[in-house]
């Protein structure tokens, strides 16, 4: 076991790092792959591309289309969470994103009146959109990325490591990795050490920032204007620690705790240490 | 050593710092090159200064303004053969200061980034748990470096569009001065 290498690398809309405690050409070789994972995500699932099949999705109204694997898990896992969730978190926000101007429009119709995650329909790799929607797995991909890296460092013979996107981060293998979070006002502050984990970490501010381009909205009227405060869970996966932060950003304290409990996740207010 | 007290055993640090630096070194330059161009055998610098012409032939190719005139270039070889190119560039933002490293095939396509270094200052105070971790093992004797080590974060998404906008820049450089 070497000394810990890290890499970083501009992704996904943000910096992504990769560490881990191995010798440089082992190192080089596994985190290169697991760029290439990174990639291929984005490839696949980023709106902003008009030739992502993430855009060919929400301009295929009643044409079934088959999708990559990869994206089709994606779509499954958004489709859940919105559901689980009751809307909290919502996959098929991309049209308030678009009228807002956060995201491009690429054509094809805009949310029909009525139409919900349900109208996704998947089977296999083939996919439908029964009624109009408009798709952004923005809330869930960064961490799904992360979640396919790790897999991609393990496959290649790394025995513990990190993947860092933007914030959400997932480290595993014995090892204890200590995580500071930045604050609504810039400053870090330590978390504790985490073992075989993921946490990811959302912030709402009253002012916007430049550096910081996440937006998390929810559908107007439905559950109200969201609270200021930085917001972290840990879980399991990386796809679900990233997708439950913007259900605690926007939830009060009482429904956001009994979803986190319900998917086995944990909100990380105080600081402390977490084995 | 002023400003730190040393009490209990325990070195405190105060808990307002007035800048704070993070750092954190990725790859040296040859540790770039090999990684974006892992065929090539040779790395030939090209002298470069860009006239001003051609730094607004940029700027209007790019919509982002080439402050220095005298970018870092090298020209990737395999047995004689250009690969590609190789630059070195800078961009500074209000809190971070960001090294990087691109390959640009000769049909003008990105063939890779990779950040060398990335700098980060804080105005504001750092936690005193944070900085206790950091300096645990340190002795008021050892040598204090302002600069840190990046701890791992967790923190809202950090854009990366000042290096992407660098990018379009350089992509723009190769357009201008062609693979010559």
């Amino acid at each position: 076991m070497g000394k810990v290498q890290k890499r970083l690398r501009p992704l996904l809309g943000t910096f992504v790092e990769i560490g881990a405690p191995a010798e440089e050409e082992q190192f080089a070789v596994a985190s290169g792959f697991a760029f290439e994972t990174i990639l291929q995500v984005q490839n696949l699932l980023s709106f902003h591309d008009p030739k992502s099949q993430l855009s060919k999705l929400n301009q295929s109204f009643q044409q079934e289309i088959i999708l990559d694997p990869v994206a089709v898990v994606a779509l499954r896992l958004g489709r859940y969470m919105t559901q689980v969730t009751g809307g909290l978190f919502d996959f098929t926000l991309a049209d308030e994103m678009v009228r807002k101007k956060y995201l491009p429009d690429h054509g094809g119709p805009m949310v029909a009146e009525g139409a919900t995650a349900q109208d996704l329909k998947i089977h296999g790799c083939k996919v439908f959109l029964q009624a109009p929607l408009r798709i952004t797995l923005d809330g869930i991909a960064k961490g799904y990325a992360v979640d396919l890296a790790i897999k991609t460092l393990k496959a290649y013979g790394l025995k513990k490591g990190y993947v860092n996107a933007g914030g959400d981060l997932r480290v595993f293998g014995d090892w204890l990795f200590p995580i500071h979070r930045r604050n609504l006002l810039d400053q870090l502050e330590f978390l504790g050490d985490f073992k075989n984990t993921s946490i990811s970490t959302s912030a709402v501010r009253e002012i916007e920032d430049q550096r910081f381009a996440g937006k998390i909205i929810s559908r107007k009227g439905l559950h109200g204007i969201p609270q200021t405060g930085v917001f972290s869970v840990q879980a399991p996966s990386a796809w679900l620690s990233d997708a439950l932060t913007k259900v605690v950003c926007i939830a009060s304290g009482e429904q956001a705790q009994k979803l986190v409990d319900l998917l086995g996740a944990k909100i990380i207010g105080s600081v402390g240490t977490v084995e | 050593m002023a400003g730190f007290s040393y009490k209990h055993g325990i070195l405190f640090a105060p808990m307002a710092i007035s800048m704070m630096a993070y750092a954190a070194d990725y790859l040296n330059e040859s540790q770039a090159q090999k990684i974006l161009f892992p065929e090539a055998d040779e790395f030939i610098k090209k002298p470069i200064t860009l006239s001003e012409a051609q730094l607004d032939e940029i700027k209007d190719l790019s919509g982002v303004k080439q402050r220095n005139k005298s970018p870092l270039i090298w020209a990737a070889k395999k047995k004689g053969k250009t690969l590609g190119l190789f630059f070195i560039d800078e961009v500074v933002g209000k809190h971070e200061f960001i090294t990087y490293a691109v390959a640009i095939s000769p049909e003008g396509l990105i063939q890779g980034v990779e950040i060398m270094s990335y700098r980060e200052t804080h105005g504001g105070e750092v936690r005193e748990a944070s900085w206790r971790k950091n300096l645990k093992g340190k002795k008021l004797s050892d040598p204090f470096k302002l600069d840190v080590d990046v701890p791992n974060i967790t923190g809202a998404t950090l854009s990366c569009r000042n290096v992407m906008d660098g990018v379009k820049r350089l992509l723009a450089i190769q357009k201008v001065l062609g693979n010559g």
